[in-house]
């Protein structure tokens, strides 16, 4: 099958930050210096750890949720699930906040890791618990029939959902491994990785040639890593199977728990101080309010254009499901934050604009960034199990946009609205990529990240708190839209 | 129910957007407006100048009022942002870069084309004496060194006012107790490494001292200086002004600065107007303006810094703020010249 227009235009779209750039740089150094090899070596090791150590967290932790009754599921779902949905930003305030109560934070490379772990856990616990569910359920019946132990069970499970991990596993290799603000902020010389590094090359050595050329190794890094784990299987089932509570095991779920608890506690701590601060600034009090408008427009700039993104690849995945864009989005891991701000800036020239056109610019900026992140996160297993019915349909004459408007978009409903929701929330949460572009405190998260600059730390908690509270709104009202029950199949 | 629900928010959507929209374009338009009667002067500027408690707002109300423009503050994170992105599109607009330190001169001047200035009307601080440039003009400044607050600052039998300078430091300071900022990535993390390549004969010595004591090095000065307010060190490398803060704002004097025999750098913030400027004689007013008293009294009291200008009124207590041996300016330029190679050092040492 051939390869369309609009999945080069995709693909176009994605590495275009890299075409604006390049007019600009006037010499591309090398960018192979003495500290490359080294840090190369140390972002490979933290994402790997980091992903391994996700994967085993939530793997104990998912056979915790099993044993537990739909309602209180719900609940712990919601727990486990906000470190990963909420910006980074807040979660790194939250650590902090939380470890002062308990122990020192460790930062450098071991930070890294645990705050990845902290930040991701709950999301693979909530993930692998769906698969064993879907999955692994009929395996489990057999096997207590037989009377094998627990553990046998869990050992057999494991192997029998060996694929579905190795792609969580590189799911979350790839978000380590280009996650920017965890260790520019922890990380501290022992916890660098090649994104730090990029940004270094951009800020300290004012080399944006070595910068660009090390954030295109980033990716082919990434496209030659992920071709050995880019497939993507779903076979899910809606069966309910009764001895699944049999290889449940509580403690992991606990530990998972007390953590998002934790953070939780963090993010509160000095949320009424933050208030009296900002009560006492009038000047702040009508920046937030322009900042939460900012906040709800970017956030529905982004889950908008991120659900035009996720159309548009449906549409080329119903031409051709081995198609290229199929392939680069899989594998594809975004440019760096500085890489992408800096040619949009630079192209741009974006200082003196309306705040409606300079949110308009960080959204499109913004959703370059995490489209390819949230595609691998639903969309990419969703459309691979759609492929049978997408397949009959073309067979019988049908139309690319009829396939996408009646069977495509009724089915991707619920995964369409998930995805367009994380988007808006983290949006909601933008400061690093959102400050670079805009120059002015137009989000909410921006003008928390600059209060983050002085000496109100209290005030920023506060603001960050107001810009959660725009993006969950947004992702209420996905979620709403993705579960109401008018889905035709 | 939630048809219901969804039918209010997406309307309710739809009207902000829409409303949203009209408003952008009557700003545009206003600002069009303005703009064929008015000049625009694009100001670089640091997040401390532009935040909302910062003297941004203020100083700009005032000097539109006299120069009949617009100023347009870009928060730019810091003044190497700032002269990466000019060297970057040396057609960029830009008429006004403040918050330049003064370890960051030399490079500024040799990597973007910068105006003379006049010579401020007012006269200097004589701390300030030696830092007159004919293309840079001094808007604020602070000596630097360790803040430590007094009800933490007990290290095991002894307590940390007893150290009064490096070699105290390096011998009473517990392992992993002070936050200090990443001198590739900030300014004031190049001011500490001055001040120890300045005061130590044996800068590799010095370092690995500093990073046996050091808790995390912090991309930011403000990084650092929330570790230190949140209590998981017992000193960081900051201003002798941010007592100002905790003094004047917070009613706090548990915040107290370790004066060393050595001497203190000091940070100065320099404004100066780059050449491919549109506005340039407007850019270079707006630099004067800086230094007038009425303004110097704003930066100070809201940039927590000292007055460049002589006989400023400011909050009493600055007053109050401890008298600090200064480090001249001597072995600067060697430094400017070895700081690539002190960094590697400084990198190795950790």
């Amino acid at each position: 099958m051939r390869n369309n227009p609009l999945s080069f235009a995709l693909i176009f779209l994605f590495v275009s930050p890299f075409i604006l750039l390049i007019p600009f740089i006037k010499n591309l150094e090398n960018p192979f210096t003495s500290d490359f090899f080294s840090v190369l070596g140390l972002s490979f090791l933290q994402a790997s750890l980091s992903a391994v150590a996700i994967l085993i967290f939530g793997f104990f932790a998912a056979l915790g949720l099993v044993r537990t009754a739909n309602r209180l599921r719900k609940v712990l779902d919601i727990i486990l699930l906000w470190p990963s949905f909420v910006p980074v930003l807040l979660v790194l305030v939250a650590t902090l906040n939380a470890s002062m109560a308990f122990a020192r934070f460790p930062f450098g490379f071991w930070g890294v890791v645990i705050l990845h772990v902290a930040i991701n856990s709950g999301l693979i616990a909530v993930m692998i618990a769906r698969l064993l569910e879907s999955q692994a359920g009929a395996i489990i019946e057999v096997a207590t029939i037989e009377g094998a132990s627990k553990w046998l069970i869990i050992r057999v499970v494991a192997r029998e959902l060996i694929l579905e991990i190795a792609n969580l596993f590189f799911f979350l290799f790839v978000l380590c491994f280009t996650s920017f603000s965890v260790p520019l902020i922890v990380g501290a010389q022992s916890g660098r990785t090649l994104e730090t590094l990029i940004y270094e090359k951009l800020v300290a050595s004012h080399q944006a040639g070595a910068a660009l050329s090390l954030s295109v190794i980033q990716i082919i890094f990434l496209l030659v890593f992920s071709s050995r784990f880019a497939a993507v299987t779903n076979t899910s089932t809606n069966t309910v199977f009764r001895h699944i509570r049999k290889i449940s095991f509580l403690p992991a779920l606990f530990a998972v728990v007390l953590l998002s608890l934790l953070l939780i506690y963090g993010a509160t701590h000095g949320f009424v101080l933050g208030l009296n601060q900002i009560r006492d600034n009038q000047n702040l009090i009508s920046r937030l309010s322009l900042g939460m408008v900012g906040t709800a427009f970017e956030s529905l700039f982004v889950s908008l254009l991120t659900l035009s993104l996720c159309f548009a690849e449906c549409l080329n995945y119903i031409e051709n499901p081995d198609g290229s864009s199929s392939k680069f989005f899989k594998s594809f891991a975004a440019p760096s934050a500085a890489v992408v701000g800096l040619a949009l800036v630079i192209t741009f020239s974006p200082e003196t604009w309306s705040n409606l056109s300079l949110t308009l610019l960080i959204s499109c900026g913004f959703t370059l960034l995490v489209f390819s992140t949230l595609y691998r996160l639903r969309i990419a297993s969703a459309l691979s199990a759609l492929r049978p019915q997408f397949e009959t349909a073309r067979v019988l004459g049908a139309s690319r946009l009829m396939i996408l408007k009646s069977v495509a978009a009724p089915a991707l409903r619920k995964d369409l609205a998930f995805v367009a929701g994380i988007a808006a929330f983290w949006a909601s949460g933008d400061f690093a990529f959102g400050s670079m572009v805009a120059g002015r405190d137009i989000t909410l998260a921006i003008g928390a990240h600059s209060l983050l600059g002085g000496y109100r730390l209290e005030a920023a908690t506060a603001v960050t708190i107001f810009s959660l509270f725009v993006g969950a709104l947004f992702f209420l009202a996905f979620d709403w839209f993705g579960s109401s029950p008018e889905v035709k199949t | 129910v939630q048809k219901h629900i969804l039918v209010v928010f997406f309307t309710l959507a739809v009207i902000a957007f829409s409303v949203g929209i009209w408003h952008s374009f009557k700003v545009t338009a206003a600002h069009q407006g303005e703009s064929s009667k008015e000049v625009t002067l694009l100001v670089y500027a640091p997040t401390s100048f532009v935040d909302s408690y910062g003297p941004g707002d203020e100083i700009k109300k005032l000097f539109e009022a006299q120069c009949g423009c617009t100023v347009v503050y870009v928060d730019v994170g810091g003044a190497r942002a700032a002269l990466d992105r000019l060297e970057l599109d040396s057609t960029k607009h830009v008429d006004v870069v403040l918050g330049l330190d003064l370890l960051l001169l030399r490079g500024a001047a040799t990597r973007v084309k910068f105006q003379e200035v006049l010579e401020p009307k007012y006269p200097s601080v004589p701390e300030l004496k030696d830092y007159h440039y004919q293309r840079f003009t001094p808007y604020d400044w602070s000596p630097m060194g360790f803040v430590y607050n007094t009800k933490d600052s007990k290290i095991g039998s002894r307590d940390i006012t007893e150290i009064k300078s490096w070699a105290d430091a390096f011998k009473l300071w517990p392992e992993k107790s002070i936050a200090l900022e990443d001198p590739s990535l900030s300014t004031p993390g190049l001011e500490w490494l001055f001040w120890l390549y300045r005061t130590q004969p044996d800068i590799e010595g010095g370092l690995k001292a500093l990073a046996h004591a050091t808790y995390t090095v912090t991309p930011t000065w403000s990084a650092a200086y929330g570790l230190f307010k949140n209590h998981q060190v017992k000193s960081t490398f900051s201003y002798l002004t941010s007592l100002i803060y905790h003094w004047h704002v917070e009613k706090n004097h548990d915040y107290q600065f370790l004066a060393f025999d050595e001497g203190q750098p000091l940070q100065i913030e320099f404004a100066a107007v780059p050449d491919v400027c549109w506005s340039c004689d407007i850019g270079k007013n707006f630099v004067l303006f800086l230094t007038s008293p009425p303004i110097q009294k704003i930066i100070a009291e809201k940039n927590y810094m000292r007055p460049v200008t002589a006989n400023v009124e400011v909050a009493p207590e600055f007053g109050e703020l401890p008298k600090v041996k200064l480090l001249s300016a001597e072995k600067l330029d060697d430094f400017v010249k070895d700081q690539s190679h002190l960094i590697e050092l400084w990198k190795h040492a950790q």
